[in-house]
């Protein structure tokens, strides 16, 4: 009698265990959700003056700059990190980025190890408002030393016809150390 | 047009998946979100920033007027480049400096960038960073008005007397981003900390940036000698690129100076010294002043002058050390000494 209510109770912590792996993919599939084929629609990559053309015309000028001002509504993206991350093997660092709850659209990040935003060393899934990293895996490692890296952080939409684009694109720099 | 790396992400994508369903607890702590509930040692950054804008390239200088949300209006006038009002803003509890450490503009056409415009279609680009210090802009992060003292602070001149500048790189017709160093300045903007509330936050007089484009081309460009007219096309343009860059600010105290730190006077002279304070990043005022002499019978002031401004007399051989000491609106006190020499 005693061992049948030991094994029930085996039993249900199996079952247990069982129920919260599932949960927790379940959760992050749902949370990790893919950035692959986002429409970015008219909005340029991380720009304030994109395709800034001459206007000779006072009503043209005038109704760029009406549809600039309508466009800029949601416009602002809340930054929510800390300047620093570690890493002591140069790939998975500890970090604070945060989508912060201020915002209004799911957003995720590249992290690119050079000025010229050409060598991608990470990009996320889509992180919704009030979430974010606390450490990362880099696609590959960094030498031993400090290193400044330009962060973008891209917000997407859902278009009309429940397609996924880009709203908004901020770039800024954080330091990433990794130990000697 | 879509985003890049997608294939590469995608192996990133599947490795993740897979790696999640070996061990599931290890997700959080591997390029997947989660929701942030620990307690940091170090408060994060914090700041609202514009994102990707517009501008336009008005060699007139041609007025626009922006419709605020009460439908009132204000003017933008005589802006060759044209930007809708940019602002950035601090929502944290810490001063910040605000940076920019990459600014590129990649001109498109004929149009080529460069410090200074010539007569044919090089132009000049900037960014133009603006910290404000206004009382009227301290108000509660859900005010309805905020974006509309923005925008008269954004159209008034006075807003941007002293704008920090910094100019886009030369950019040659034809040359490729990646042969071009970007601009980059450090502290081109203090943005104060906000005061925090139950609800949201309260922005500080200082908490909001003001930042645009600026320009300066040819009206009517020519190209050639003899001159011979190139007017502006509709595919001339340009576009820019900026990386932000934000770190906490060290705040500086209050302080006073004087304008010399060493005097030497022939005998029966005399000469004024002159306190400035300076308060820096406190709200700290002064509240009175006053002088004192470590020896009146080598170098004598008025003990009972209550001014910023104090005169200092020969009356004896020797040295001597003059403090001044401001009283400041908490109480606090700062000085400032003067060696003086008497012949």
């Amino acid at each position: 009698m005693e061992n049948k209510k030991q094994l029930d109770k085996r039993l249900v912590a199996v079952i247990a265990v069982l129920v919260l792996v599932i949960v927790g993919l379940v959760g992050f599939l749902l949370l990790r959700q893919n950035t692959i084929g986002i429409e970015d629609g008219d909005i340029p990559k991380v720009g304030y003056a994109a395709n800034a053309t001459v206007m000779l015309d006072q009503n043209a000028l005038q109704a760029a700059m009406d549809e600039a001002m309508a466009n800029a509504k949601d416009g602002n993206v809340s930054l929510l990190y800390k300047n620093h991350a570690y890493s002591e093997d140069g790939t998975d660092f500890s970090c604070y980025i945060v989508n912060s709850a201020a915002n209004k659209y799911d957003m995720f990040l590249t992290i690119y190890a050079d000025a010229a935003l050409t060598d991608q060393i990470f990009l996320s899934g889509l992180v919704p408002p009030g979430s974010g990293f606390e450490s990362i895996t880099l696609d590959r490692a960094l030498e031993a030393g400090d290193h400044t890296v330009n962060v973008v952080v891209t917000q997407v939409d859902t278009d009309e016809n429940g397609a996924q684009v880009i709203k908004n694109q901020v770039a800024h720099t954080m330091e990433f150390h990794v130990s000697q | 047009m879509k985003f890049m790396n997608k294939k590469r992400f995608g192996s990133t994508v599947m490795a993740g998946a897979l790696a999640l369903s070996l061990a599931a607890p290890a997700f959080a702590a591997n390029n997947t979100s989660t929701t942030i509930t620990g307690a940091y040692t170090d408060i994060p950054i914090a700041v609202s920033v514009p994102t990707t804008g517009t501008a336009q390239i008005n060699p007139y200088g041609l007025p626009v007027t922006i419709t605020k949300s009460n439908d009132t209006t204000v003017d933008l006038v005589g802006q060759q480049i044209t930007t809708k009002p940019l602002s950035v803003k601090n929502q944290g509890t810490v001063s910040l400096d605000m940076g920019v450490s990459s600014f590129l503009v990649t001109p498109a056409g004929d149009i080529s960038i460069d410090t200074a415009k010539d007569a044919g279609k090089k132009i000049a680009v900037n960014l133009e960073v603006a910290g404000l210090d206004d009382t009227t802009l301290a108000v509660s992060s859900d005010s309805e008005n905020l974006d509309n003292l923005i925008i008269d602070a954004f159209a008034d001149e006075d807003s941007w007397a002293s704008a920090v500048t910094l100019a886009a790189p030369a950019f040659a017709q034809g040359a490729t981003a990646s042969t071009i160093t970007p601009a980059h300045k450090d502290n081109m903007a203090v943005l104060g900390a906000v005061t925090p509330k139950s609800e949201g936050f309260t922005y500080g007089r200082k908490s909001i940036a003001l930042f645009r484009l600026t320009g300066d081309l040819a009206q009517e460009p020519t190209t050639g000698t003899p001159a011979a007219p190139d007017p502006w096309k509709e595919t001339d343009g340009f576009s820019a690129a900026i990386v932000f860059k934000f770190t906490p600010h060290a705040l500086v105290d209050a302080a006073v100076t004087l304008d010399q730190s060493s005097l030497s006077l022939a005998a029966s002279a005399n000469a004024n010294l002159k306190a400035t304070f300076a308060a820096n990043d406190t709200e700290l005022t002064v509240t009175s002043w006053a002088w004192a002499t470590s020896d009146a019978t080598v170098a004598n002031t008025n003990t009972s002058n209550t001014t910023d401004t104090a005169l200092v007399a020969n009356t004896g051989a020797g040295s001597a050390t003059i403090t001044v000491t401001a009283t400041l609106s908490d109480g606090s006190t700062r000085t400032a000494t003067c060696a003086v020499t008497c012949a």
